[in-house]
This record gives C-alpha cells, structure tokens and sequence, in this order.
C-alpha cells in the first residue's frame, strides 16, 4: 500500500506507522477521530525528491502515525474539517516548506510565522529528482 | 446590535510578556472572533538543527524556551539516546527528573505570580516570586546558573550532586512548601480571585480532547493524561499520579497548577532521598540513523520531538512541536463570548509561550 | 542640570520589549522587579507606554517582525532615551546569529547605549547596566537634545 519508505527497515524508526494515499487521508483521519484519538501535530520531512508528511495522534497516550508522501508540487487536503486545531501545524508546513494545502479553514497565506522579508519557504530543500526518473 | 471594533491586543501589551497579536472583534464588550498573528518571535529553530553538529543542538533547543529548557534539553536527549541506543545510567535519569521537576515549579510559581498580575492582584504577585526566589537559588546552587541550566547531554547529565547539595536543596524545598502552605489559599480562597476566575473561558473534557489541549489545561477538564505517566527518565521508579480537575475553568487551571507544584516538591524530595549511586553519563558512540519520537511532559504540556538522522553528523531533521501551539487553537472557542476584561485572565490560563510557540 | 533632568536621573522608567527572545532574559527582568532584587528602590517603575518611557530594555536577536515593532516604540519613546541590549542574543544574536528569520543583535536596527551579556543576563548585572543607562543618558542629554 502506498509509497515505498525512504528509511531502511532495519534503523530505529517510529512505531505504528500507517502508510496511506492522500486520496484516502481525510477518510483515515476521520475514522481516527470517531475512535476518540486527540491530534498531535504533524511532521513534514523534505525528502528532496519528495515531501513526507507524519500524522501524529495520540489516544491514551499510545501514538498513531499516518504518512503520506507527495510530490512537492502536489497539493494535499488539509484536515481542519475534522480536527480543527490542526490549521496551526498545517499552516506551518506551508510557510516553512511550502507545501500545498487545499482547503484551509484558517489561512495565513505561508505568512504566519515567515515575515515578508523572506522571498521562499525556508526549510524547502532543492528539488534533487531529475526528469525522467519515471516515477 | 452593538457597535463592531476590531481592536489589536498586542504584540507590546504590558499584561504580555511576550510579542503575541490578538485581532480581536468586539461587539461591544463582547468577544466575537478572535484571530491569533504570530511570527514575532520566529527564529527558525528547526533549520538551525540541522546546521548544527548534533551534540551542538542540545545548547540550541535549551534555548527554544527559556522557562522550560531543562525539558527541551531532556527531550532532545532522548530522542538522540533512542537513535544511538545509549541507555543513560539510573543515577542521571534520577537527577534528570529533579532538574525537570525544580523547572517545573519554577514555572507554575512564575504562572500563578502572573495570574494574580493579569488581574491586578500585585502584592501576590510579588510575594509568589519571592518564593520562586528559593527555587531559583536551589536551581542556581545545583546546576551553575539560573534559567538556562543546561545540565542534560546525550547519554546523561554534565553534572552531580553532592551531599550537601542534597541536603541543602532539600531544605530549601522544606521551606518552599511551608510557605506556599501559607500563601496558596489566598490564591484558591480568596473571594475577588474566585470572582475573575470561576466559571471563565470553560472547556469540556471533549472539547478539550477534540482542540488537542495538553497539559494542565486537558488535565483541568477531567481528562487525566499525563506523559510521565509513561515514565520515562526516573518517573517510572518513582510512581507517577496525575492531578485531574474537572470544572475545565480558569479557576480549575490555576488549582491544577497550584496542586502540581506541592506534587512536584514531593517528586524532587523522592528522587533526591533515593539518589542511586554511580556514574551520570554514558558514552555516546556514531552517528544518529534512523527516526524517533520523544514526548515528555513540559511544564505547560506535551512536548514531542521528532528527530531524523542519516548518518553523518547533521541531523536530517528537528521537528519540536511545543505545548503552546497545541493550546492556542482552545482560544480561539475560549475567548468568543467572553467579556473583553477577561481577556487577559483567559489567555493567561493556557500559560502561553510564544517562544516556544513559533520557535 | 534642569530641574526635569534631576528628576528623570531619579526615576528613570523602563519599558521591557522581547524582539524573538527565549523568555530566560525576560523572565530575569521580571524577576528584578520583584522583592529579591527590587529594582523599583533606584526608583526605577516598569511602564507599558513608550511615550512613557527614558530607557527602553530589548531582549532576544531581533526578528524581522520584532525589528518593525522595534523600530516603532524607539521612535515613540521621548528624549533623552536610551537603549539597553539584555542578553548575548541581544547583544550580537548568541546561538540565534545563524537563523534565517533573525538579524543578529539590537544594534542592527536602533543604536544601543549598554550591552549586558549572559544567557540568560543575571538580575544583578541587569540591575547595573540599567543604572549605567542612566548614567549615560545624563551625560548625553545635551547631545541628544541637538543643543
């Protein structure tokens, strides 16, 4: 299911890790949320070739993780229909990486915490996929 | 229908120590919709992490909060110590807790000095910080300074205790809580401090949940979640409880607070009387690979961090998500409907660090 | 000396601004107001106005938001006046020079009268360098005034 892992199994990593598609994102999300979990935050990692976007939630402090990985140009749905509060970590992704979000109920624009001065997101690494790469 | 202002509350407001705007809609004395800015005190902690030599960083996120960095520290640490699978001895997770525990009361003292200023209650004010005074001075015997103490590092602690120290903190701690004995009621009994805080800015154990609050806030709606109930570092050999109210309002935030800093003279007292012996630090080895989570309870709540490395010595990535940003999103369901006097008390009782908020 | 300047040497009045601090420097400040250090027996009164204010204490390696709002209460601020950079991130930018979001240290963006290095500054040398200020701010009245 979904897209390969860019870390190596056999290194420390997170437990109970849900790989999904953004397509099904909101509807994993939404059954998180009638199972009572409390919503964390959520952690984008610049892959260069990709964005990694870590969905932390918490339910009697056990964590559950979603991720998914798109392409950096790809916009994502946001998750503020159904947890509001996430609009602060969501706006954050997209200041700070630049990462598209659809349908944002609180948006700053990528100007909530990056001042106009700075021209570009940040924390956006170059691009490092060639063309032709096929995937 | 009352008259509509949008009135700025902030960045520079005597009643914040902080740059915080609030873009507050007022019909008349009422609160319609309340809007948070921020980015006053975005420094671009997250990038800097990944510029630094790892073990450089523990100086850097010490510095994400001044009030809580014996947590970020800590936190830090973990996470690295998870990557490197260092296990630090029992003896440096014990003094872990006491470092943490004395920053934690500092803090709570500090908030409820604050609290009593938000409401111009400023003999109280002054009197809660002669006592965070003490702690200040514990703190400073212990570890060498006095807010940034920096005494934790991957694999353990930097420094040790000795008996005198040992028994010195603990009679300051003695002397602490007798005269928090004696100054605590009026906070929780006196009739003007009742009236500004009862039944203000009141969130229910779902909303709560539902907002994502931490810490004392979640705790105040009868939600009983606490991460060192998980115990990490010593809290597991010392016996954890957490202290659960269930008014959910700002009078049940200021009461968690106040009991939380009696429980937590109580934690360092343990630690302290129960010291293991041995060494403090174990020795790092290699490069972190890999991912790990930490979270620990801050004094304002959950604290996660995120850490990545690839292995090399730069790290790939430090994500901190701190307790404020959690609980800035309840706010915004707090403060409609209120009246604009209350803003202060209100905003005040999720303790809000925007330091640690925009990092 | 005028009469208003012997007064003002008296009672100076501070206004606290955090241009992108970790709070540690700030909460010193706080605490030097409090009955421990005491800084209100110089004569010295903590006020929210900057049109209110003599010395201006700024924490933290400035922003780029918190220089605009820097900038704004110093022009606000009447003269005499002066400037008081507390903290190592205030003074040159401390662990915080290599951000991206921070200009590294207050006196990028208004002209500072005493440093006070330390992380965070300790309350006693607060205590001193705000004194120094005043000090100082009595020598340069005449200058400042454009006399």
């Amino acid at each position: 299911m979904g897209e390969a892992r860019t870390v190596h199994t056999e290194l420390p990593d997170i437990d109970n890790v849900q790989v999904v598609r953004k397509e099904e994102l909101l509807e994993r999300v939404a059954e998180l949320a009638s199972q009572g979990f409390r919503f964390i935050t959520t952690t984008c990692v610049d892959t260069g070739e990709q964005f990694e976007v870590y969905y932390h939630f918490d339910h009697q402090l056990q964590m559950s993780h979603l991720l998914v990985a798109v392409e950096k140009d790809d916009p994502i749905p946001s998750i503020t229909p159904i947890y509001f509060s996430a609009f602060v970590a969501e706006n954050e992704m997209k200041d700070l990486f630049g990462v598209k979000v659809d349908g944002l109920n609180v948006d700053y624009q990528g100007r909530m915490l990056v001042s106009d001065e700075l021209p570009s997101p940040p924390m956006r690494k170059p691009n490092t996929r060639r063309d032709g790469d096929g995937s | 229908m009352g008259v509509k202002t949008i009135l700025p509350f902030g960045p520079q407001h005597p009643v914040l120590p902080e740059p915080i705007q609030l873009r507050i809609t007022l019909e008349d004395e009422n609160i319609g919709q309340v809007l948070p800015a921020l980015g006053y005190v975005h420094r671009g902690i997250e990038k800097a992490g990944e510029k630094n030599d790892y073990p450089l960083n523990v100086y850097l996120v010490e510095r994400v909060c001044g009030i809580c960095s014996a947590t970020h520290g800590l936190a830090y640490c973990m996470a690295v110590e998870k990557l490197l699978a260092v296990e630090p001895p029992l003896r440096a997770n014990y003094l872990r807790v006491v470092w943490t525990e004395l920053h934690r009361l500092h803090s709570h003292l500090l908030w409820l000095g604050l609290l009593a200023d938000a409401f111009g209650f400023e003999s109280l004010f002054m009197q809660i910080w002669r006592i965070r005074e003490m702690v200040m001075d514990a703190l400073e015997k212990t570890a060498g300074n006095r807010v940034i103490i920096s005494v934790n590092t991957i694999g353990g602690v930097r420094r040790d205790l000795t008996e005198e120290q040992i028994e010195e903190t603990l009679r300051t701690l003695a002397e602490c809580e007798k005269q928090l004995n004696a100054i605590l009621p009026v906070i929780l009994e006196d009739y003007t401090v009742r009236k500004r805080t009862v039944g203000k800015g009141v969130l229910t154990a779902d909303q709560a949940l539902r907002l994502g609050a931490v810490g004392p806030v979640l705790r105040a709606s009868g939600v009983a979640q606490d991460l060192r109930m998980t115990g990490y570092a010593a809290y597991g050999e010392l016996g954890f409880e957490p202290i659960v109210e269930t008014a959910g309002d700002c009078y049940a935030r200021a009461v968690v607070r106040a009991r939380e800093c009696f429980q937590t003279i109580d934690l360092v007292r343990r630690a302290l009387q129960n010291l293991p012996e041995g060494d403090i630090l174990t020795k790092p080895r290699g490069n972190p690979n890999g991912r790990a989570i930490v979270r620990v309870e801050a004094p304002r709540g959950e604290l996660l961090y995120f850490v990545a490395g690839n292995g090399t010595k730069n790290l790939e990535r430090m994500r901190v998500r701190t307790p404020t940003l959690a609980n800035v999103p309840t706010l915004l369901e707090m403060l409609p409907g209120a009246e604009f006097a209350d803003v202060p008390v209100i905003t005040l009782s999720i303790d809000p660090c925007i330091s640690c908020t925009e990092r | 000396m005028k009469l208003i300047d012997k007064a003002r040497m008296k009672s100076p009045w501070v206004l606290h601004y955090n241009s992108g601090s970790c709070n540690g420097c700030d909460i010193e400040i706080f605490s030097c107001l409090t009955p421990m250090y005491d800084l209100e027996r110089f004569g010295i009164v903590n006020v929210g106005n900057p049109k209110h204010a003599d010395v201006l204490l700024v924490t933290g390696p400035v922003t780029h938001r918190g220089a605009r709002v820097l900038r704004n209460l110093y022009e606000q601020m009447p003269s005499p006046k002066a400037v008081v950079a507390v903290g190592t991130c205030a003074c040159s930018g401390g662990v915080f020079s290599e951000c991206y979001n921070c200009l590294g240290g207050v006196d990028k963006v208004i002209p500072v009268d005493v440093y006070i290095p330390g992380c965070a500054a300790k309350p006693e040398a607060i205590i001193e360098g705000v004194l120094m200020a005043v000090e100082r701010m009595s020598e340069h009245t005449p200058l400042r005034r454009g006399k």
